[in-house]
C-alpha cells in the first residue's frame, strides 16, 4: 500500500537484523564540469541530457517506469518526504539545480546535481547487495552508453571528491542490533569495522546513542578493488555481525526471558494504547518491537514495522493523510497509524 | 573536580598557559570551555565531519609537497590544489590528471591503491580488460624468469604477443 518505496514494502534476506541494503553509484557527464563549479545552464544541461535518455524510449528489460523531477517543482514537505524515505540525500533537498529520476516502485532512484552529476542508486529489502548492485549497474549501462559517463582508464569513474573514485560506488547495510548494544559489545564491534575498510555509523541518532539500534555499514574504499570484491567484503561482515547479534540475543533470552518478554510488552501495549507519540518514541518502540519479532516473542509480519519506521516520519505522515500537520497534530495522527497498522498486523497471525 | 566557572559540572577540559615564562592554569567543563573560546579545537571534535578532516589532510598534503606544484593548475576550469584543499572538491574530470602528482598520495592513503580494477564503460570494457590482462601476464613472466621457471616464461612471453598483435590489429 505504500507508495513510499520498495524497500519498504517486503522483508528479505536476513531480515529483521537487516533492514535495507543499498548501492549507489556516482557518475559524472563527460564535458561538464563537476556540481560544485557548474554555471546554472550547465546544470539543466545535465537534467536535459539524462531527460532524454530516461523518457526517451528504449528502457532495458526489467527496470520499471521512470519519471524525472525536478528539486524546484516539487513542494517543501514532497522533498523531505523523499529524504525521510531514504530516496533523496538532505542535500540534494537543498539544490535549486537538482532533480531526482524515480522508478515506479522506487528501488531505483537517480540524483542528479548533488556532489556528482549522475548518482544512482537501488535500495532493497533485507540483504541483497548483489541485486542492488546488479539493478544500479543496469541504470548505469543505460544511461552510460548514451551519454557517455568519464571514465580514467587508471582512475576509473571519475568523481567529484576523491573518496569515491574508481567504482564509484558506496554499498550499504541498514542493521537493528538491540543485543549488541544492550550487551555493550557494539562499540567494540563499530571499531573493529573501521579497520576492515568499512565504515559504521549510528543511524537516527548522534553518536554511539542511535536511535532504534539501528547502524549503517558501507564500504570506505572505492578504488583497487572490483565492487564484486568490495560487497564480498561487506557481505561478510555484515553476516558476521548478525551472527553475533543472534548468538547474544539468545543469551540474553536464556539469562532473563522475562525482562525481555517485559520489554517487548510493554513497548508493544504503549503502542497499541497511546495516544501522543513523537518520532523519537515512536521510533525506539518500534526498535523494542522489532527486537520481539528477532526473539520470536512476538510473531507478525515484520515489514510492516520498517513501512512504519518511514511512514512515522513527518513529513511522510503529513503526505501520506493530505493535510499539513502541527508538532502535537502529527503526534496524535502518528498514534492513530501505529494503532491501527499494528492492530491489522496482530490479527494477520492471530497473535 | 568541578568546572572553576561554573561550579557545577565536571571540569573535564584542563588548559595550561604559558606566556611569557608566566604560567597559568584553568579546569574547565566541555561548555565552559567553549563559551569562552579557549578551546577553539572542540569545535573540529564537536562536529567531526569528512569533508573537513579531508581539507585539513589535504592541507598537510599541500604543506608537504614541493612548491613547485602549486602553479599547477586544471587547463580545462582552472582549478588548482589549492581551491580543491579548500573545497574538498574537484573541479572537473580533468583535474585528476591536471593534479595528478599531488593527489597520487591522497589517493594513495585514501585508498591503499592507485589503480581502478572494477567495472569500466561497456564500449571500453575490453579494450581496458585487455591492457589488465596484459599487465598481470607481463608481471607473472618476470616472476617466472626470477623463478628460473624458463617454460613457462616462453609460454607467457607467446601468450603476451598474441594479446598485444590482437591489439595492434584493431
Amino acid at each position: 500500500m505504500s507508495k513510499w518505496a520498495k524497500w519498504t514494502e517486503s522483508t528479505g534476506p536476513l531480515s529483521p537484523n537487516v533492514i535495507s541494503t543499498r548501492v549507489r553509484l556516482a557518475r559524472n557527464l563527460t564535458g561538464l564540469p563537476f556540481p560544485g563549479t557548474m554555471r546554472p545552464e550547465q546544470a539543466t544541461e545535465v537534467i536535459g541530457r539524462i531527460r532524454k535518455v530516461v523518457e526517451g524510449g528504449l528502457r532495458p528489460a526489467g527496470l520499471s517506469e521512470m519519471r524525472l523531477a525536478r528539486m524546484v517543482e516539487l513542494p517543501t514537505v514532497d522533498r523531505l518526504a523523499l529524504v525521510e524515505s531514504h530516496l533523496i540525500s538532505p542535500d540534494l533537498a537543498n539544490r535549486r539545480e537538482g532533480a531526482v529520476v524515480l522508478g515506479e516502485d522506487r528501488s531505483i532512484s537517480v540524483m542528479l546535481n548533488e556532489e556528482d552529476h549522475v548518482r544512482i542508486q537501488c535500495l532493497l529489502a533485507g540483504l541483497q547487495l548483489e541485486e542492488a548492485l546488479r539493478l544500479a549497474s543496469q541504470v548505469d549501462d543505460w544511461l552510460d552508453a548514451e551519454q557517455n559517463f568519464a571514465f580514467h582508464e587508471e582512475y576509473g569513474y571519475l568523481t567529484a571528491c576523491p573518496t569515491n573514485l574508481g567504482t564509484g560506488m558506496r554499498a550499504s547495510v541498514m542493521l537493528h542490533l538491540p543485543a549488541l548494544v544492550m550487551t555493550n559489545q557494539i562499540g567494540k564491534v563499530l571499531t573493529t569495522i573501521g579497520q576492515l575498510g568499512l565504515m559504521a555509523r549510528g543511524l537516527y541518532g548522534e553518536g554511539t546513542q542511535a536511535a532504534g539500534h539501528m547502524f549503517q555499514i558501507s564500504n570506505q574504499v572505492t578504488l583497487g578493488h572490483s565492487e564484486e570484491e568490495l560487497i564480498r567484503n561487506l557481505r561478510a561482515v555484515v553476516e558476521q555481525i548478525v551472527g553475533q547479534e543472534r548468538l547474544l540475543m539468545r543469551n540474553l533470552l536464556a539469562q532473563d526471558r522475562l525482562r525481555m518478554e517485559d520489554r517487548v510488552y510493554r513497548s508493544l501495549g504503549l503502542m497499541m494504547h497511546a495516544r501522543v507519540l513523537d518520532s523519537n518514541e515512536a521510533m525506539s518502540l518500534l526498535s523494542d518491537i522489532r527486537l520481539g519479532v528477532s526473539a520470536d516473542i512476538i510473531r507478525l509480519p515484520h515489514q510492516v514495522l520498517t513501512e512504519l519506521m518511514v511512514l512515522t516520519k513527518p513529513h511522510v505522515l503529513q503526505t501520506e493523510c493530505g493535510q499539513a500537520l502541527d508538532a502535537l497534530g502529527r503526534d496524535v495522527k502518528r498514534a492513530e497509524l501505529l494503532r491501527e497498522r499494528l492492530t491489522e498486523a496482530l490479527n494477520s497471525t492471530g497473535t | 573536580m568541578l568546572c572553576e566557572q561554573c561550579k557545577s559540572r565536571q571540569a573535564t577540559v584542563h588548559v595550561k598557559q604559558v606566556i611569557n615564562g608566566d604560567s597559568t592554569e584553568k579546569n574547565l567543563c566541555e561548555q565552559c570551555a567553549r563559551q569562552t573560546g579557549e578551546m577553539d579545537f572542540l569545535s573540529l571534535v564537536g562536529d567531526v565531519n569528512i569533508n573537513s578532516l579531508l581539507a585539513s589532510f589535504m592541507n598537510l598534503e599541500q604543506a608537504a609537497a614541493p612548491s613547485r606544484h602549486k602553479g599547477d593548475a586544471c587547463h580545462t576550469c582552472g582549478a588548482d590544489y589549492r581551491r580543491f584543499a579548500d573545497s574538498g572538491r574537484l573541479g572537473c574530470a580533468d583535474c585528476y590528471q591536471a593534479l595528478s602528482k599531488q593527489l597520487a598520495p591522497l589517493l594513495k592513503r585514501i585508498h591503499g591503491s592507485l589503480v581502478h580494477s572494477g567495472k569500466a564503460p561497456r564500449g571500453r570494457s575490453a579494450e581496458i580488460q585487455r591492457k589488465r590482462q596484459l599487465g598481470q601476464l607481463k608481471q607473472e613472466l618476470k616472476d617466472a624468469v626470477g623463478h628460473e621457471q624458463y617454460e613457462r616464461a616462453v609460454e607467457l612471453r607467446d601468450r603476451i604477443r598474441r594479446l598485444e598483435t590482437e591489439a595492434g590489429g584493431q
